[in-house]
């Protein structure tokens, strides 16, 4: 843990990670003011390159979500900034000059049917999850609840299944590269007093985006499967805040703490 | 979302007078969510429209003469036109039979007070990104048909979409414009020296862009954590918590559906409402982009 008003976390979900880092409230400069509450300001770095359109967008997703479950009129006339850096690649074409190699032989029939440049859904989802984990980390700015984000994929039909424990329908939860050919959907869930429960999913997501996901039955077993895996990220969390909370008392007691 | 204007106690207005029209329009820019919160009461919106209707749409193409494709998308008030240039270029070398698509989406300081001049702001590379994701991942122009000679040759389209007048959901309008443009798009045909090396297009011959599908999109805001709008308004987007956005495609399917924030409180059917009410306006919208 850093200091009390900032918190890091990082946050990996399978193969692709992400740190997140939180600051605030602190000063704000003069243009970005609001009398009534805090400044919400993302940034979002990409591994590769430099931010551009792309970055932009997830920035503003992230923005949108957490202007809702942060409650940042306890801090008017002040800035809270989320910094959040891509430890892994963001689209599957960048994956794939990574192993050039591979790719050139055609790497299989699959992917040519499939665009090169999809960008990866459990990207989005490791972000939201390791701002979440940097807020609550930070404990500086009050929220109405813990998100949690979870990406569901589901595979081309042809494809063998690898796994079964967190299968469901053709529908995976986290899916590799090879796993979200077919659609793939990114829920969020937040979990409080005014979401229906502290340990449990409440029942509708508070963000979805989803591709390809065409009927009613396939999107309600998904938001299903997502709402088992939010409960699994949920639990992951307090686990982890605890096991920090421990080492931090260990390091640095003092007279108030009550081991 | 911009700021929030204090929400006061119900203002004394002075009597009735020749001014109560200014009254209305100050009341407005005072306290904007106090004055959409009072239109709903009565359930109607500022521009006279039900929460559940949709505005008129027109389009026209080819008015634009020096571009491969043009479009002009009126949603209500807000007008987007999207021109269509095709170049040749050299194609990527891990990828050496396909073609390239660079959509751009331009908000420029003419067509609201919003936007200031200078490089694009923030929404503007927004609405780029997603109208780039959407005819990626729809496959709206196969990149391989865009190929004139592999490895040697392909086209490149620069799809231009600038907004003359922006009153709310230009995503709609942006990528109606997109693809009506492309619809109307006709290439030259190219013809690929082997020993110059050199493309030559033909000025007489011309070759209509193939469209393999046609996604539309079909935006809606959560207010209050009450009232869903359809189609907001440059008014009422500012106010609204949550936006929620459906694409379809011509097969009547969901290519794509996300929703930004929470939706109303203690309606757990909004996206569903929101599909059945997308695929309904898609019949709409297949109407005027089938009359050009």
């Amino acid at each position: 843990l850093i200091s009390r008003d900032e918190g890091d976390q990082p946050s990996a979900i399978g193969s692709t990670s992400v740190v997140a880092s939180v600051s605030g409230p602190i000063e704000v400069r003069l243009n970005a003011e609001l009398p009534s509450k805090a400044t919400l300001e993302v940034n979002v770095r990409p591994l590769i390159g430099i931010s551009a359109t792309p970055e932009k967008h997830y920035a503003k997703q992230i923005r949108d979500v957490f202007e809702q479950i942060l409650i940042l009129s306890q801090h008017p006339r002040a800035l809270v900034q989320l910094v959040v850096q891509a430890l892994s690649p963001i689209t599957t074409s960048q994956w794939n000059r990574s192993s050039y190699t591979l790719a050139s032989e055609g790497l299989t029939a699959q992917s040519s049917k499939r665009p090169a440049d999809i960008a990866n859904p459990t990207l989005i989802a490791a972000m939201l999850n390791a701002a979440s984990l940097a807020f609550l980390n930070a404990s500086s700015i009050p929220m109405r609840g813990t998100l949690c984000a979870v990406a569901v994929g589901k595979k081309q039909s042809m494809m063998p299944s690898t796994r079964s424990s967190t299968e469901a329908g053709g529908l995976v939860l986290d899916p590799t590269e090879d796993e979200f050919g077919d659609g793939w959907g990114v829920f969020a869930f937040a979990f409080g007093q005014t979401f229906g429960g502290e340990t449990k999913a409440g029942s509708e997501p508070v963000w979805v985006d989803c591709v390809g996901l065409s009927d009613g039955a396939t999107y309600s077993a998904a938001v299903a499967l997502a709402q088992k895996g939010a409960n699994d990220v949920m639990r992951y969390f307090r686990e982890e805040l605890t096991k920090a909370e421990r080492a931090d008392i260990e390091t640095n007691p003092s007279p108030m703490d009550v081991l | 979302m911009s700021t929030d204007a204090p929400i006061s106690a119900p203002i004394s207005l002075p009597p009735a007078s020749a001014s109560s029209k200014l009254d209305a329009k100050t009341f407005q820019r005072l306290h904007p969510r106090a004055y959409l919160e009072r239109f709903l009461s009565e359930g109607i919106r500022p521009d006279g429209r039900e929460p559940n209707t949709w505005r008129d749409v027109s389009l026209n193409t080819g008015s634009i003469s020096t571009a491969e494709g043009s479009a002009l998308v009126r949603l209500g008030t807000t007008t987007i036109v999207c021109g269509i240039k095709a170049e040749v270029a050299e194609p990527e070398l891990g990828r050496p039979e396909h073609g390239f698509i660079v959509p751009n989406v331009d908000l420029s300081s003419i067509c609201s007070p919003k936007f200031k001049p200078g490089p694009p702001g923030e929404e503007a590379q927004i609405l780029s990104e997603r109208i780039n994701a959407i005819l990626i991942q729809a496959d709206v122009v196969p990149t391989p048909s865009l190929c004139i000679h592999p490895a040697k040759a392909c086209w490149v389209l620069y799809i231009d979409i600038t907004c003359i007048n922006y009153d709310g959901n230009a995503f709609d309008a942006c990528l109606l414009a997109a693809i009506a443009a492309l619809r109307a798009t006709h290439l030259p045909k190219p013809t690929f020296d082997e020993e110059t090396e050199r493309v030559t297009c033909s000025r007489t011959e011309k070759l209509p862009l193939q469209v393999k599908c046609i996604p539309l999109s079909s935006t809606f805001g959560v207010f209050d954590s009450k009232h869903l709008l359809y189609d907001p308004t440059a008014f009422e987007e500012p106010l609204l918590e949550t936006s929620i956005t459906v694409i379809t495609d011509e097969k009547q399917q969901i290519l794509s559906s996300s929703q930004l924030g929470l939706g109303p409180r203690g309606d757990s059917t909004v996206l569903e409402r929101c599909t059945s009410a997308a695929i309904e306006r898609r019949l709409a919208l297949e109407k005027v982009l089938n009359e050009i």
